[in-house]
């Protein structure tokens, strides 16, 4: 499933993101999540899921998707992760005209629509109000 | 004898429960006390919340710089990936940013305060970075 709106997350063990940007943040502690960092994926970002969460786990959002493939697309995407390891990136191709980066992240993963592309997510809303 | 802020003195019995008025002690000798008045209460709150938000935004912002300085020496190579980890665990209090739930009403509507005196407009994610606050309790409080 493609998730395009703000606010849509998901949640994984094992997550691919890509995108033009992928730039670390701050390292941060929650009573849900635990020690984690935050990374913000900029500018054509994609998130997917690549192994899903241990069953029973409890949610840092009660609407995230969890199943294998799941997948959001976005202008800005904003994960937090509990890999506190710096995640190495590489480049790669991913459209004709602009390179991206690539990050696998190994552990627990939330990953949230910060921005979404504007005209895909008013057209998504256009077709809702129909 | 009382004194309420706005309205002007008050009588106080000699066996009323002083606690049930958020009074403040005056004056022992005198024995007079103010008993607040519901907006001049919101207000010493407010501005006290105001003034913890801005201790806060300082800790956790220097918290961040010194998370970013260890990141660069890492990077640099001047500590190996295993001395970054473990000072990180080993340091806590100095590195992680604690996110908590919003305590109250007040403190909601200091932070919009505050992000309003900004030039720049920020984002809920660095609001919630800033501030030590949880993102859901800062997407609830702007829905309600």
């Amino acid at each position: 499933m493609e998730l395009f709106l703000f606010k849509e997350s998901i949640e994984c063990n094992k997550c691919k993101a890509i995108a033009r940007k992928i730039v670390p943040g701050a390292v941060q502690f929650d009573d849900i999540i635990g020690d984690h960092m935050k990374y913000t994926c900029d500018r054509n970002a994609s998130t997917e899921i690549l192994e899903e969460c241990d069953p029973g786990k409890k949610l840092f959002r009660a609407t995230s998707k969890l199943s294998l493939g799941d997948k959001l697309n976005a202008e800005a995407i904003t994960i937090l992760t509990n890999q506190l390891r710096l995640v190495k990136t590489e480049v790669i191709n991913n459209t004709h005209t602009h390179k991206s980066v690539k990050a696998v992240f190994n552990k627990y993963t939330f990953a949230e629509i910060k921005y979404p592309f504007e005209q895909i997510a008013k057209a998504i809303e256009k077709r809702k109000g129909k | 004898m009382g004194i309420d802020v706005l309205t002007g003195p008050i009588k106080f019995d000699e066996d009323a429960n002083m606690s049930e008025f958020k009074a403040i002690s005056f004056s022992k000798k005198t024995n007079i006390f103010f008993k607040l008045s519901p907006k001049y209460e919101y207000f010493l709150n407010f501005s006290k919340a105001k003034e913890e938000l801005y201790t806060k935004a300082i800790t956790n912002l220097m918290k961040k710089n010194e998370f970013l300085q260890l990141l660069i020496q890492m990077l640099q190579e001047q500590i190996s990936e295993e001395e970054y980890e473990e000072e990180l665990l080993k340091n806590r209090e100095k590195y992680f940013i604690e996110l908590k739930a919003i305590e109250s009403p007040e403190y909601y509507n200091a932070i919009v305060n505050i992000c309003k005196s900004l030039k720049s407009s920020i984002s809920v994610d660095e609001v919630s970075e800033i501030f030590g606050i949880k993102q859901g309790d800062l997407f609830t409080a702007i829905e309600a």
